[in-house]
């Protein structure tokens, strides 16, 4: 295990590195550097040269890169261009919006995916059933921002219970997370859906029954907990899918996150904020991942002994996932 | 009246393999609503040059009638410059299926082959080429499309190159994975001993036999470039701007969403009905085509 472990997080670093040189030969290739950005109409050519020689940008870009990996292996991640913070603390400041954020979608994707999928698997064929997965379907199918933009005209402008943006303690994250957590709900409630169907006719749930116990013990303790297991693999992967992309609802909401910290870095040319970012935010993503995956061999002893056979291609599948 | 008298194995044996998954497909309500909102939509997007006059019903200014909330005349109202929203709504569906369809195309050029390659090869090179895709998967595909979009200036055809790599690994994955179980079947063992070439096994054998999965990919990726490209569009990023594409609308409609909130609401529907119809059929077509999975 801690052999896996260890060859899981070598795998990362080719990612990594793959992922900063591709963009920082992209934002070279971009239309504009930094400082076309600062420059104005009393700017002279002096001034401009003096500015791309002061952030390195008179440099081509692969010697940048390369400096900016050495700087890497040391421990540091680049300076950004905009703020003049170095790169890991401006993503320190908004990793914890990020993260809440994560952390209340998932709840509210589980409060709605987990009911609906039992629900759903012990009527299962019937137009309950088939009512509950279109709603998972409508969740998957509204875009999340305009979702977002609808939400706050009925509770912020029309209704004025919530606020429409902005981190004002708890009553402004309500309407953020529900955004996100809708649009994940329909894998969850899937997943919950056929784990609890293979376990509702198991022969342990019929002797259950015979023994006299009320038929909501019987699907909420006997038959969810056998069926929990690829429920919370599914909803750790939706948890990171969570960190990756929310970055059109942090906009529409204004939420101080990381996501919408990336997006505007990428507007103004900020390469390292935005290749720094992105190796912290991939690095938390890969190591939910390996948590998820460590979890699940840690709750299920059946999996332990088929590990070393099968732990490839089950990150595949989470990979996969993720990106759906 | 004599088809009314076979057995139900008789009925059975008469189907030909497409007419027994149009079967199943038809007893799916969801997908055939999913179906015909669909068809409807690409027509729309097919004939409304013919219907409607860019210049003058879609984006001529009428100051007169600025900002009207939908009535009998305007029946999803106007906009800031009197243009009105429901030819607007309905001109661009043009953009949101061209944009979904191209895009996805795009995707299969490069994610078929590459995946057929590595599901087919598999070992080294499908370790080395699969380690690259994962360095694609790993930038989120909004991020990897402001970056794409940065790097080819905004226009149509930029949005669908940039929506179209965000899709490749998606692609490569369902095509790798499906390649890899037919792989070991027999029939293309007998092909390989009959002496036929590695390209002619995978392009004549192996992905016809793969289609069904790559086919429902396709439908939901369609609704997934559809979703991209309105949150780009949003983002000001996507198409330029008089172009009604839903998202360049709630994006515009944003800036009225107080005492306007109509404006945002009518092209977020028009997406929502689009993709659920896209997301339905997808399902069904999964479920028709592999009736093992459905449960």
């Amino acid at each position: 295990m801690i052999r896996y472990t260890f060859k899981r997080i070598l795998l990362l670093i080719p990612i990594l590195v793959g992922v900063s040189l591709f963009i920082f030969l992209a934002m070279d290739m971009a239309q504009g550097d930094y400082v076309d950005f600062l420059v104005n109409e009393n700017t002279t050519p002096e001034q401009e040269a003096e500015l791309r020689a002061k952030y390195g940008l008179d440099k081509p870009a692969i010697i940048r890169y390369f400096d900016y990996m050495g700087g890497m292996f040391r421990g540091d991640l680049g300076t950004s261009y905009l703020s003049g913070e170095s790169v890991f603390d401006s993503f320190m400041h908004k990793i914890g919006n990020t993260t809440k954020l994560a952390i209340a979608s998932t709840i509210v994707c589980v409060a709605i995916s987990l009911p609906l999928g039992i629900y759903s698997a012990k009527h299962r064929g019937t137009i309950r059933d088939n009512i509950s997965q279109f709603f998972a379907v409508l969740g998957l199918s509204i875009p999340n921002f305009w979702l977002g933009l609808m939400l706050i005209i009925l509770f912020a402008l029309k209704l004025g219970w919530l606020p429409s943006g902005g981190d004002e303690g708890f009553r402004s994250i309500i309407l953020p997370a529900l955004t996100v957590g809708t649009g994940h709900t329909a894998i969850l409630m899937r997943t919950t859906r056929s784990s609890m169907l293979d376990t509702l006719n198991a022969d342990y749930l019929r002797t259950a029954r015979a023994k006299g116990l009320l038929e909501s013990t019987v699907v909420n303790k006997h038959a969810l907990k056998p069926a929990m297991i690829p429920i919370l693999q599914v909803a750790l992967s939706q948890f990171a899918a969570c960190f990756g992309g929310a970055s059109l609802t942090e906009t529409v909401f204004s939420w101080p996150g990381v996501g919408k910290m990336i997006v505007d870095a990428v507007k103004q040319r900020d390469t390292p904020l935005v290749c720094g970012s992105l190796i912290l935010k991939c690095t938390i993503i890969s190591v939910i991942g390996l948590i998820t995956d460590l979890l699940y061999v840690a709750v299920d002893p059946r999996v332990k002994t088929q590990y070393a056979s099968s732990s490839h291609r089950k990150k595949k599948k989470t990979a996969t996932e993720e990106e759906a | 009246m004599a088809e009314k008298r076979m057995t139900v194995a008789q009925r059975y044996q008469k189907r030909t393999p497409m007419g027994e998954i149009w079967y199943r497909l038809r007893k799916n309500k969801g997908a055939m609503i999913g179906l015909v909102v669909v068809i409807i939509m690409l027509l729309t997007a097919l004939l409304v040059d013919a219907f409607l006059d860019y210049d003058v019903q879609v984006c001529g200014y009428n100051v007169l009638e600025r900002l009207q909330g939908p009535s009998a005349k305007h029946p999803f109202g106007t906009d800031d410059m009197g243009r009105d929203l429901f030819y607007r709504v309905v001109y661009g569906t043009k953009y949101s299926m061209l944009i979904g369809v191209s895009a996805v195309l795009f995707s299969l050029v490069f994610g078929l082959p590459y995946g057929a390659i590595c599901g087919y090869f598999g070992g080294k090179v499908d370790l080395f080429l699969m380690r690259l895709m994962d360095i694609l998967s790993a930038i989120p595909s909004l991020l990897l499309g402001i970056v794409v979009v940065a790097v080819l200036g905004p226009s149509i055809t930029n949005l669908v190159i940039a929506i179209g790599i965000a899709q490749i690994p998606a692609v490569t994955n369902i095509t790798r994975a499906s390649v890899m179980t037919v792989r070991n079947s027999d029939y293309v063992e007998s092909s390989r001993c009959m002496g036929l070439s590695r390209l002619s096994i995978i392009t004549n054998h192996i992905l016809p036999n793969c289609l069904s999965p790559i086919l429902v990919r396709v439908t939901l990726g369609v609704a997934n470039a559809i979703v991209s490209a309105s949150g780009l569009s949003f983002l000001g990023l996507g198409v330029p701007v008089p172009s009604p594409e839903w998202g360049a609308l709630l994006s515009a409609g944003r800036g009225f969403i107080r005492g306007y909130s109509y404006m945002t609401l009518f092209p977020g529907l028009a997406i929502m009905i689009t993709v659920l119809a896209l997301n339905l059929l997808g399902d069904g077509l999964r479920d028709a085509l592999d009736p093992k999975l459905r449960r």
